[in-house]
């Protein structure tokens, strides 16, 4: 490490508040599950522990289109990875065990997982389905003192793994730092079944060497950038003054160098206040195709499944978002913003369809169309509605939007669909509804 | 060109005429206005290609001629003058005007640059009563839509039939319509889509002395009342059939003071939006509540009330409706929660209010 880049972690180290001469320091556990669907298929199928397990969604045969969700470790050792295409797991473990994802499963033990979060502070943040981020000081300063502080937040996410595998059977990797950004990078270290703590003190030491990709936010392409500035770690990203990083990536580049630094300004515990839902979509992915038929019926399937979650989550959407993938590489989406909120799939779908049938028109695919997306934005709450006068004159779909979604609640999603619908989304992830 | 006229004639011409000059104007000379000299009188003339106003007053024509001119800067120029009288004159390529005091030379924009606009002769309805007509607009335009994506409904319908006329708007939340008396000339289409803005610039020509004249051609509406005329570019496509929307079967007429209702709806407006009605034997309770701001009920006695029933409107459109009807005592005619509610006079049946509730979902 440079002496520049250790300056500037003593510098932030300074500036923190956190350091141990002020008070205030906050310790945060973050929570992340092992081989989450894959685990959770380990434990209620004996059949598939010891064995490479790998969890798709995929709309139907687990040959041609795909994508991984998640792989046990066993699957990892052939170099299967999340986000991976179907075909190529395939080719790296052709002998795992290949199994549909099964969302609603998961969900209930993601709120499992919550409640128990929940038992040690109502600080908690839902921070996707398998991590949770807990605010963890005041039961740490309760127990451990200021001086205690660290191993008392040590020791509450040692006992947070023990109550998820005796209650759930699951295996989490923990991890402890002052700040959500830390305990994240903390838990990383040690995987699969870890415990890491990170406190202030030992952060320039553990942050600087490691790859700048380390940091949540910085993906490929970020790392691209990075590399072409020749900056590699992020000690190296700490000592880049700030100025340079805010001219080049903007508000990011502020955040990033902070980040460099161990600094995460965020709160644990008000993301449910602040979070309000923009948007709703689901998309699916196959093998590839031109057929304006096939693509209005996807569309058409795409559209049922977000109204339905609009429905139940009580939201009106006013713009209309198709996404397109041509080929692997080349993908883009067009929007249109309607005359009126809706939650009927009918709208949307006559929507989503204008748009197909606009760029189809154009004539600009230069290869088959691979995943096709809907989601819908613009929303308001549903609780009130004005209805319209057309509404009044023709309310079938309405109606009978009201009863499918009754049918649906009581006896299961696949209770009723429509007959277009039945052949190609039997089998698809697409209607599962959390 | 060479003229002297009143100044209050030619501002007050030049001003309207400016309404329509649009600040976003395609073409620069359709910034100006442009005056024209027609016999002993001068037109003034606007447009934007949608709507066009052409305005006349009396004036003493030395020498013929015409000019086209920045609007707005004319338009400033003639209000702030003091003299009475006012001097134009036309050299080169200015214009210059004289008040006896104060002498501006202003430049103009070449007048054959001014589009041609379309004659509109063929009569479609003569002499309508000017303050009924207005009076009719005002009632059907705040039920049109103001979203340009549904430009048919940013129109006002004219229904056309022997000796009447219905005005009918609607933005399908809620319809107004209203019949009137006129004499119609015998004409081939029954009906016209006016669009919403022209109409609202119609509804300022108070000089209600004067009738009003109605002539159309291919695409094209123009309304004459005495020396001013607007011309508007009809709306295409198909209005919605505004009699199936008229609700036939009801449960119950409810009777109310027009006054007393309009100012607790607007008093409950205050707090939401939407405003929950509780019809029971003898009341109407008005219930509005916002959870972060709170909540406010008032009651409000009605005739006629046959048994209870509860449903939610829009304030706003529930305002716009009551405050359209003519006379003292509304009648509004309920089915049902989910289905329109009719508001009219109690005394006269040429104007009929249609109002989409609001369904309130029930919590949990």
């Amino acid at each position: 490490m440079s002496n520049y880049a250790r300056h500037g972690l003593m510098q932030a180290a300074d500036l923190k508040p956190g350091t141990p001469e002020r008070p205030g320091e906050r310790c945060v556990v973050h929570l992340d599950m092992d081989a989450y669907f894959a685990s959770v298929e380990q434990r209620d199928i004996p059949m598939y522990r010891g064995k490479p397990l790998i969890v798709c969604h995929t709309a139907s045969d687990f040959r041609s289109h795909g994508i991984v969700a998640t792989c046990s470790y066993e699957a990892r050792r052939w170099g299967v990875k999340t986000g991976m295409s179907v075909w190529e797991a395939r080719s790296r473990c052709p002998h795992g065990v290949y199994v549909h994802a099964n969302i609603s499963k998961y969900l209930y033990n993601t709120r499992r997982i919550v409640d128990i979060c929940r038992s040690y502070t109502p600080l908690t943040d839902v921070f996707s389905i398998d991590e949770v981020f807990l605010d963890v000081t005041t039961p740490a300063l309760e127990s451990g003192g200021r001086e205690g502080q660290w191993e008392a937040a040590l020791d509450i996410g040692s006992r947070l793994k023990g109550d998820i595998r005796r209650q759930l059977g699951l295996s989490t990797s923990v991890g402890v730092g002052p700040n959500r950004l830390v305990a994240k990078m903390a838990g990383e270290f040690e995987k699969p079944d870890g415990l890491t703590l990170v406190t202030p003190d030992q952060l320039p030491e553990i942050l600087a060497p490691l790859p700048v990709d380390k940091i949540v936010g910085i993906g490929r392409r970020m790392k691209r950038n990075f590399d072409a500035m020749g900056v590699q770690t992020i000690g190296e990203l700490a000592g880049t003054p700030r100025g340079i990083l805010q001219r080049r990536f903007g508000v990011v580049g502020t955040l990033l160098h902070q980040a460099s630094l161990g600094v995460d300004q965020g709160r644990v515990g008000y993301c449910d206040e602040e979070d309000t839902v923009k948007s709703f979509g689901h998309s699916l992915a196959m093998s590839g195709t031109t057929d304006l038929d096939l693509l209005r019926n996807i569309i058409l399937g795409l559209s049922e499944a977000v109204t339905r979650r609009m429905r139940r989550d009580g939201y009106l959407g006013r713009t209309v978002n198709l996404r397109l993938r041509i080929g692997y590489a080349m993908g883009y989406s067009r929007a249109e913003t309607m005359e009126d909120y809706t939650d009927l799939p009918s709208r949307i779908h006559r929507a989503a369809c204008r748009l197909l049938e606009r760029e189809a028109s154009l004539g600009v695919w230069p290869e088959k169309i691979t995943c096709v997306g809907v989601s819908v934005s613009s929303l308001k709450p549903s609780r009130e509605r004005q209805l319209s006068l057309q509404d009044w004159r023709d309310p079938r779909e309405m109606r009978i939007t009201e009863v499918q979604d009754r049918l649906k609640d009581k006896y299961g999603d696949g209770v009723i669909m429509r007959a277009s619908l039945k052949e190609k989304f039997a089998l698809s992830g697409m209607n599962l509804i959390r | 060109m060479k003229i002297k006229c009143v100044r209050d004639d030619i501002s007050a011409a030049v001003q309207a005429a400016q309404r329509v000059v649009s600040s976003r104007a395609i073409m620069p000379v359709l910034t100006g206005v442009i005056l024209k000299t027609v016999a002993e009188n001068i037109q003034v003339l606007a447009t934007d290609l949608e709507i066009s106003i052409n305005i006349g007053f009396a004036a003493s024509v030395e020498e013929p001629g015409q000019v086209v001119i920045n609007a707005r800067l004319l338009g400033d120029v003639l209000k702030n003058l003091s003299a009475e009288a006012v001097y134009l004159e036309k050299n080169g390529n200015d214009l210059e005007i004289n008040d006896g005091k104060a002498v501006f030379k202003l430049r103009t924009m070449p007048a054959e640059d001014f589009p041609i606009l379309p004659d509109v002769e063929e009569p479609l309805i003569q002499e309508l009563e000017s303050r009924a007509f207005i009076n009719a607009i005002s009632q059907v335009k705040n039920a049109a839509s103001r979203d340009e994506r549904r430009i048919i409904l940013t129109g006002i319908l004219f229904d056309l039939r022997e000796n009447g006329l219905t005005l009918v708007g609607t933005d399908s939340y809620r319809l107004a319509m209203r019949e009137l008396a006129a004499r119609t000339v015998e004409i081939q289409e029954k009906s016209i889509i006016v669009p919403g803005h022209a109409l609202q610039e119609l509804s300022r020509w108070g000089d209600y002395q004067k009738s009003l004249d109605v002539y159309k051609s291919e695409g094209q509406v123009r309304f004459v009342q005495g020396n001013r005329s607007l011309t508007a570019r009809l709306i295409e496509g198909r209005f919605p059939n505004y009699a199936d929307f008229v609700p036939k079967q009801v449960q119950m007429t409810v009777r109310f003071a027009r006054e007393e209702m309009e100012a607790a709806v607007r008093r409950m407006s205050l707090v939401a939006p939407t405003i929950v009605m509780k019809v029971d034997e003898k009341n109407i309770t008005l219930e509005s509540n916002a959870s972060e701001v709170g909540e406010a009920r008032e009651i409000v006695a009605v005739q006629g009330a046959g048994r209870e029933m509860e449903m939610a409107f829009n304030a706003d459109y529930l305002r716009d409706g009551i405050g359209a009807i003519d006379g003292e005592q509304v009648e509004m005619l309920l089915t049902d929660a989910e289905k329109p509610a009719l508001m009219k006079s109690t005394e006269r049946d040429d104007y009929k209010y249609v109002i989409m509730p609001v369904r309130i979902k029930k919590q949990g």
